[in-house]
């Protein structure tokens, strides 16, 4: 057991307040004469008017050219990768320690944390060649950015939250300036991140104290998540709780590839992996995404993709790393129906083809929580939540077959 | 635990209402885990109950009792969680403001604490069950996997990934 895992045995303890009313429910529920099925609360009489949503982002597509286009996707490289231990070879390419530490002060500087005093400087690996310098005050200011020289950093105050912070108040709109500020203040500029989410601790936000706001950028309506500069703060005494940037090349690609044939694509990779399944498309659109080799390794060998076997020890396993590049893709949502387990009504594949060349060029399983039910007319109607956007929607679904 | 057991399988209520209220806790973290509103999780339990009670008398090892009522939990808890999605009527206007069916959407951020609400809040369904057994109700990969339908080993590789997810979004914030 590591130390992750105490924390977990410990954090996921915590008391949970379990509602009187629940015990209650335990304790008559085999009363035959108090047994009264509960009608749920809910509204139940709103009826479903599903407009047919035409994706916008579909009308930008342009049709393969003559111009041959060159593949990018290349096999991933076959590694041995141990987290604890940064070779020497790792180590060679991350930016010195004094350099770090100059970067660092000089963040901590920017942010008015000049008069702290650095308690621990790490080279912390969370992947084969995915390494970060991590620095931490004596007052749990914490700092950490690509060790490679790579733009952008974490930067965490985890003081804010032990102060008495839950009087706090402002609005969505006001959360929105304030961030504006903060980050004009510290010398962002924000005129190419035009995608903006404004998110606050609780629900009802007339009662959140600490608020969220991300500033992506964005291309043709597309927003590229890995480039943006997220801001939390608490409200009235604006005090930063973290202030993020980062920061990725986007390739910015053509879109010569058709929707179907993404699809296409998408289904007979699925298809061709395991038979037995249902396979269908729920939808696809365009977005902009990491590639990974996820896919590659559920295509072409589903077997350790299902059940790894890649821990060589405890600590060292096989990783497939591939070429870092964030493109434009068709991402193609594939409803995988195995009845054989419990949980899996809702299984999700979602391939990334690339838009520009049609390869599959990445991958990620479950990216959808998702539930599909037909209506007494047949028709499929499919409730989705997108992980990384925290969207919940509401399509008919696209089927196939 | 397994006198009560004896007892509930002899037809004794009270019996099987004290192993219930034992593992009120458990069992409503578990449905949790699927259902935000709180009469759904009602509605769950009181279900689960009415049929444990009623096929309690087949059961053979009362050492997988828990096993075996947390099973049949999850099994209401999806039902009503896909009923609910379906009488959910959503007209498209709303749907980019209303919160819909998922249990995650009410709960507080917690930003460094990994407790229920985090795993609630920030893993895929058969993630958070995966972790509650295994760190919560203290289950093996076996138990669970004999939960879920699931080989052992699918058990391990889903558990190390949710594990990983869950320390990276702790380490690193939102945005992983």
């Amino acid at each position: 057991m590591d130390d992750f895992d105490k924390k977990l045995y410990h954090d996921l303890n915590l008391e949970i307040e379990v509602p009187k009313e629940f015990t209650n429910i335990i304790k008559e529920s085999l009363n035959n004469d108090k047994i009264k099925k509960k009608v749920s609360h809910y509204s139940l009489t709103k009826i479903i008017s599903v407009a047919c949503a035409s994706l916008v982002l579909t009308a930008g597509i342009a049709y393969a050219s003559t111009e041959i286009v060159k593949n990018i996707w290349k096999e991933p490289e076959k590694v041995v990768s141990n987290n604890n231990i940064i070779t020497a070879e790792e180590k060679a390419e991350c930016i010195t320690k004094e350099k770090a530490t100059a970067k660092a002060n000089e963040i901590f500087k920017k942010f008015g944390y000049s008069n702290e005093k650095i308690k621990s400087t790490t080279l912390e690996k969370s992947s084969y060649k995915t390494i970060d310098w991590r620095f931490e005050t004596e007052s749990e200011i914490s700092l950490s950015f690509n060790a490679y020289g790579k733009d952008g950093f974490w930067l965490f105050n985890a003081n804010v939250l032990k102060k008495d912070i839950k009087n706090y108040r402002t609005t969505k709109e006001e959360a929105e300036k304030t961030a504006r500020k903060i980050c004009e203040k510290y010398g962002y500029d924000l005129s190419k991140y035009t995608n903006v989410s404004v998110k606050a601790n609780l629900i009802e936000e007339k009662d959140a104290y600490i608020w969220y706001v991300d500033f992506s950028k964005e291309y043709n309506g597309l927003v590229n998540s890995y480039d943006y500069i997220s801001v939390a703060f608490i409200p009235e005494v604006n005090e930063i709780y973290y202030f993020i940037v980062n920061t990725s090349e986007y390739d910015n690609n053509t879109v010569e590839i058709e929707k179907e044939k993404a699809i296409n694509t998408a289904l007979e990779a699925e298809k061709n992996i395991k038979t037995g399944y249902e396979v269908e498309c729920l939808d696809a659109y365009l977005s902009i995404k990491k590639m990974n080799s996820d896919a590659y390794l559920r295509i072409n060998d589903y077997e350790q993709y299902i059940e790894p076997k890649n821990k060589l020890t405890s600590k060292e396993e096989i990783e497939y790393v591939v070429e870092k590049h964030i493109r434009k893709v068709w991402n193609v949502i594939l409803l995988i129906r195995n009845t054989n387990s419990l949980l899996e009504h809702g299984n999700t594949y979602s391939y990334y083809v690339d838009a520009t060349t049609g390869e599959i060029i990445g991958g990620e399983s479950d990216a959808c929580d998702i539930t599909v039910e037909r209506d007494k007319g047949g028709k499929k109607y499919t409730f989705y939540r997108d992980y990384e956007t925290g969207e919940i929607l509401l399509k008919e679904a696209y089927i196939t077959h | 635990m397994e006198e009560l057991i004896e007892k509930a399988k002899n037809g004794d209520k009270d019996a099987f209402g004290n192993i219930m209220l034992s593992l009120e806790k458990d069992l409503y973290r578990i449905a949790k885990l699927r259902l935000k509103n709180n009469d759904d999780i009602y509605d769950a339990v009181q279900e689960t109950i009415l049929i444990a009670f009623k096929s309690i008398k087949n059961i053979k090892e009362p050492q997988y009792f828990k096993t075996w009522i947390i099973k049949i939990l999850i099994n209401e808890t999806n039902n009503i969680y896909r009923k609910k999605c379906t009488k959910k009527i959503v007209s498209f206007e709303e749907i980019n403001t209303v919160d819909i069916i998922d249990a995650l959407d009410n709960i507080e951020k917690v930003e460094e604490l990994a407790d229920f609400n985090f795993i609630c809040k920030k893993l895929k369904y058969e993630e958070r069950v995966i972790i509650a057994l295994y760190y919560i109700e203290n289950f093996t990969d076996k138990e669970i996997g004999k939960v879920l339908k699931l080989k052992e080993k699918t058990v391990t590789t889903k558990r190390t990934r949710a594990k990983q997810k869950i320390k990276n979004i702790i380490e690193k914030g939102v945005k992983v």
